[in-house]
């Protein structure tokens, strides 16, 4: 060891503690807790606001809430889940270990990066304003529209939209920057001797997130900016009676929107597959079917969009070309599925909690997935479009195949962010809950959508009832038992059982080379990619 | 990037992305969100346009600003009873000298955690390799150059 010792030398700089510290770090660890920790509170910010909303559907009737509230639970609740919760806990892993992986000393445009974090905060304190204000007398209240912003209702709507358009634009900036620099990243800086084809499948993951977001950021950034003119400055984007479109607003949005799922899902399915060969202690299966899939899925999510609105009236030919298209999204799709079933296939497995989770993730959004070939079928669709089996269909994808495969990548790389082990049984005591809940939430989800049940609606007929009861039920469970995975966090960063190096027996990777935690900055000596 | 032997150290930062790969990528990048951008200007949508040029021009910025430092360098060689120290930012190259026999070699701590290596001797200070290494190799370095710097003494 050396023996070289740290002068303090006061002159220079004293470096900024406390709040300081965390506006101001550039270093890809802080920032990527940043982003996690955001992610997490804002998590279980948009899981109360949708337990109101189950308390409400628990029995027929109204009973809590008035309509036009119970939309803008709805309505934050998604755009928080999609911006707030999936997407900065994808940017923060990507932070801590991409860097990691790939031998450098820290992303390429550490400022840029700080930015990127931190216009978060204010973006998800515009989502949430509109509500404190209601309760003042001022306006009434967030957006009622769902997620979805579609005009008229939008353009009709109150203050809640003007606040969701400026929240959605620094979404956006946030989303551009974190891509921009992942790019540039991936690109210029890996450690000698790692070729594209050599890179942790969770860069290439990344790398195509982030093609995706760059095409697709400014088309939303478009809409709602065309939508805040309709609103305001006398603009007839797509307003009707001023020889504009609204069904336009529809491609605007799905063409974001579409591409918006799989920016979620690209860097789970990054690495799925390494926890997956960790614990079946051999190589992944595939990586190169894996790496030529993704890039299919992402090829394909940008010109699928219509699906989402195929009862909206278009020709026959559209249909047919939106359907096929759609649909061939499950071949690559397939391809994964195999490759990852093939990693597990004679290995040596064990079930540890992210192994645990990650096995429960390729059941359950299997689900999501076959779902969505249903709902692809334009003559199914007539009748399911905007039905509670849509509803149930992408929690399937983005609450199994979304958050459970975080929470995967929170159990597999815990132990190497704090230095401790978490506590296992409860790991797993959470996986169990988590899983089982989950489908008591969303099984009669299918069933009331199939029956005809709407979605978005305070109300329903009797038919419904025992259902929604038991969804309801299901729901608090899975929002309880969320409050395990915090505490098992908690108690993980302030102590337990030390982690080795290692963490896990069959761990493959540059990050595993390093001590549990990382020191500060990262590479001694140059890692050699073999 | 670090390499050091036995009378010399140098840093560089990473550069795994050739010139041509940058410009294919920044080339499809500008197709992809162009033909898509003209596509909605087609149909009235015109305000992605603004949108998608302005992103554009900070993706090539960032690797603008990240290319010109592709041939920076920091060097320290030990020239007979000296120590020279190379710096090459964006081409500009700064020289100091100093007596193996005067140099000090500090290890401060800086802002959130972070090391900074000085060499100096009297009045003259510079720093080493500040964006281009991490605590670690800092201190390796410092720890070379110190068992270097005592042989000559
Ligand atoms: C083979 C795979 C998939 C197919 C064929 C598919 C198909 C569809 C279709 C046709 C709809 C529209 C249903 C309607 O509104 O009538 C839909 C809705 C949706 N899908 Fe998928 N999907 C697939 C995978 C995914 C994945 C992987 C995700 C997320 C990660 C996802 C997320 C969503 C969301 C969020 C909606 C509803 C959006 C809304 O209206 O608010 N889907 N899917
Ligand atoms: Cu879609």
């Amino acid at each position: 060891m050396s023996t070289t010792t740290v002068a303090h030398h006061d002159e220079h700089h004293d470096h900024p503690t406390g709040i300081m510290r965390w506006l101001t770090t550039t270093n890809h660890k802080d920032i990527g807790t940043m982003y996690l920790t955001f992610s997490l509170i804002m998590f279980l910010v948009g899981g109360s606001m949708i337990l109101g909303i189950r308390a409400e559907l628990f029995k027929p009737g109204l009973q809590l809430m008035n309509p036009e509230f119970f939309n803008q639970l709805i309505g934050v609740h998604a755009l928080i889940m999609i911006f707030a919760a999936l997407m900065p806990a994808a940017t923060g892993f990507a932070n801590w270990m991409l860097p990691l992986q790939i031998g450098a000393p820290d992303m390429a445009l550490p400022r840029l990066n700080n930015w990127g974090f931190w216009i978060l905060p204010p973006s998800a304190i515009l989502l949430t304003l509109p509500f404190t204000l209601a309760l003042f007398g001022v306006g009434d209240g967030a957006l009622a529209t769902g997620w979805t912003f579609y005009p008229p209702l939008s353009v009709q709507g109150g203050i809640g939209v003007d606040f969701a358009i400026f929240a959605v634009h620094l979404l956006g900036i946030s989303s551009v920057l974190g891509s921009i620099n992942i790019i540039v990243t991936i690109y210029n800086m890996r450690a000698p001797g790692m070729t594209l084809m050599k890179m942790p499948m969770f860069a290439w993951g990344w790398l195509i997130t982030a093609f995706l977001l760059i095409a697709t950021i400014p088309v939303l950034a478009g809409a709602v900016t065309m939508l805040l003119t309709d609103r305001h400055f006398g603009t007839h984007f797509f307003d009707a009676a001023g020889g504009g479109d609204p069904i336009m607003f529809q491609h605007l949005f799905w063409f974001f929107g579409h591409p918006e799922v799989y920016i979620l899902l690209l860097p789970v399915w990054g690495f799925i597959p390494q926890i997956l060969q960790t614990f079946s202690r051999k190589p992944m299966y595939g990586y190169k079917a894996q790496v030529y899939s993704l890039w299919a899925i992402g090829a394909l999510a940008v010109v699928v969009w219509a699906h989402h609105f195929f009862t909206a009236g278009m020709p026959v030919p559209a249909l047919l070309y939106f359907m096929y298209s759609t649909m061939a999204i499950s071949l690559p799709l397939a391809v994964l599925f195999y490759c990852w079933i093939r990693t597990m296939w004679k290995g040596s497995m064990s079930f540890e909690t992210p192994m645990l989770f990650t096995v429960g993730w390729i059941i359950l959004f299997g689900v999501g997935g076959l779902t969505g070939l249903v709902l692809a079928d334009v003559a199914a669709d007539a009748q399911y479009h905007n039905s509670y089996f849509v509803v149930a269909h992408f929690h399937y994808t983005l609450f199994a195949g979304g958050i459970m495969g975080i929470m995967a990548g929170v159990y597999y790389w815990l132990p190497k962010m704090t230095g401790h082990m978490y506590n296992e049984k409860l790991g797993k005591l959470h996986f169990w809950l988590t899983a089982i809940s989950f489908n008591v939430t969303f099984i009669p989800q299918f069933f009331v959508g199939l029956a005809g049940m709407p979605r978005r609606i305070p109300d329903y007929a009797l038919q419904f009832a025992e259902f929604n009861m038991i969804s309801s039920i299901g729901a608090f469970v899975l929002g309880l038992s969320q409050l395990l995975f915090v505490y098992i966090i908690i108690s993980c960063v302030k102590g337990g059982q030390k982690a080795t190096d290692k963490v896990w027996e069959g761990a493959e990777g540059l990050e595993w080379t390093l001590p549990s935690p990382p020191p500060y900055h990262s590479f001694t000596e140059q890692p050699v990619v073999k | 990037m670090l390499s050091i032997c036995e009378t010399q150290c140098i840093t560089k930062p990473n550069a795994s992305a050739s010139t041509e790969s940058v410009l294919k990528l920044l080339l499809s990048l500008v197709v992809l969100s162009g033909l898509i951008a003209i596509g909605f200007f087609h149909i009235g949508a015109w305000m992605v346009l603004p949108f998608a040029g302005l992103e554009l021009v900070l993706v090539v910025l960032a690797f603008v600003v990240v290319l010109r430092h592709r041939g920076d360098y920091e060097k320290i060689t030990f020239v007979e009873n000296h120590v020279e120290i190379e710096q090459s930012v964006l081409g500009e190259i700064k020289l100091a000298r100093f007596q193996c026999y005067w140099t000090r070699v500090t290890l401060r701590e800086g802002e959130g955690g972070k090391t900074s290596l000085w060499i100096g001797s009297h009045n003259e200070e510079v720093e080493f390799g500040r964006d281009t290494m991490d605590n670690v190799q800092r201190e390796q370095v410092a720890s070379h150059l110190k068992r270097m710097l005592l042989k000559t003494k």
